[in-house]
């Protein structure tokens, strides 16, 4: 890694964050290959609460394999991108008008550009 | 799905905030937020050689993308496959200009360039082989209306 500081967010900052995102993009399997769409999301505890839209073809994907990946992300300015990557497996609840997912928060990728260095090493600026 | 017409074209043109999905080691799904470039055809996406994207890629280049620009109804999801371009660095559109919907801070794009010129990052090349478009971003959620 080297000169590549250390970006990702704490569990508290990830919670944080994900509290304020309400749309998120899903990625699912059709056989090897990856899907995406663009679905709804609510962080309830320490799990997400993702709705897809009726006929969505990523639904189906996950009937049939669950493995997931649900990806939210903020970009207002530069120092203020965000993301995570939360992967796991969808848990399909009954009820729901949408098919609605759930996943925990126990494997994941972030990141938060307010924690890089405004100058030198790792900055993403010329020194 | 559709193959890539004119209006595909014109919303690539129009948006560079792009998921890029692929699978991990273990053939799970994955993604990235990332910046892609259109420079025509394929999607182009600068990243550190070293990144763990650049070795998921080549050792599966099955891919998708979901373009999703902030404050449109639709979004656009491509399936293709994504490698790694041997010998180039740059985006084919040049490293200097960033895009219009992407707010970078004083120095970024030139430290960027800088690192691309150092061959430190290398281009990742997405090709579509079907584009259909979904409700985006801005779209009314699901249950409303």
């Amino acid at each position: 890694m080297g000169d590549r500081p250390d970006i990702s967010m704490t569990p508290d900052e990830i919670t944080a964050f994900l509290a304020t995102q309400h749309r998120v993009v899903v990625t699912a399997l059709d056989g090897a290959a990856p899907v995406g769409t663009v679905a709804t999301v609510r962080l309830d505890g320490n799990e997400l609460e993702v709705v897809l839209r009726a006929g969505d073809e990523v639904a189906a994907l996950l009937a049939s394999d669950d493995r997931v990946c649900v990806i939210a992300e903020q970009f207002p300015t530069y120092y203020e991108i965000k993301a995570v990557c939360a992967h796991g497996r969808a848990r399909f609840g009954a009820g729901a008008a949408d098919p609605t997912f759930r996943i925990g928060l126990d494997d994941v990728t972030t990141f938060d550009f307010g924690k890089l260095p405004r100058a030198g090493t790792g900055s993403g600026k010329s020194t | 799905m559709t193959a890539i017409g004119p209006d595909e074209d014109a919303f690539l043109q129009g948006s560079s905030r792009v998921f890029l999905l692929g699978t991990r080691t273990d053939g799970s799904p994955t993604g990235w937020p990332m910046v892609g470039l259109y420079p025509g055809g394929a999607l182009e996406f600068s990243t550190y050689a070293t990144s763990q994207k650049v070795k998921d890629f080549a050792r599966s280049p099955a891919a998708a993308c979901v373009v999703a620009p902030l404050d449109d109804e639709r979004a656009l999801v491509l399936r293709g496959s994504c490698t790694p371009v041997a010998g180039q660095h740059e985006p084919s559109t040049g490293g200097i200009n960033p895009p219009s919907d992407v707010r970078v801070a004083d120095g970024i794009a030139e430290g960027a360039r800088a690192r691309m010129q150092s061959g430190k990052r290398v281009v990742l090349r997405f090709a579509p082989e079907s584009a259909a478009f979904v409700p985006g971003w801005a779209a009314e959620e699901p249950g409303d209306g």
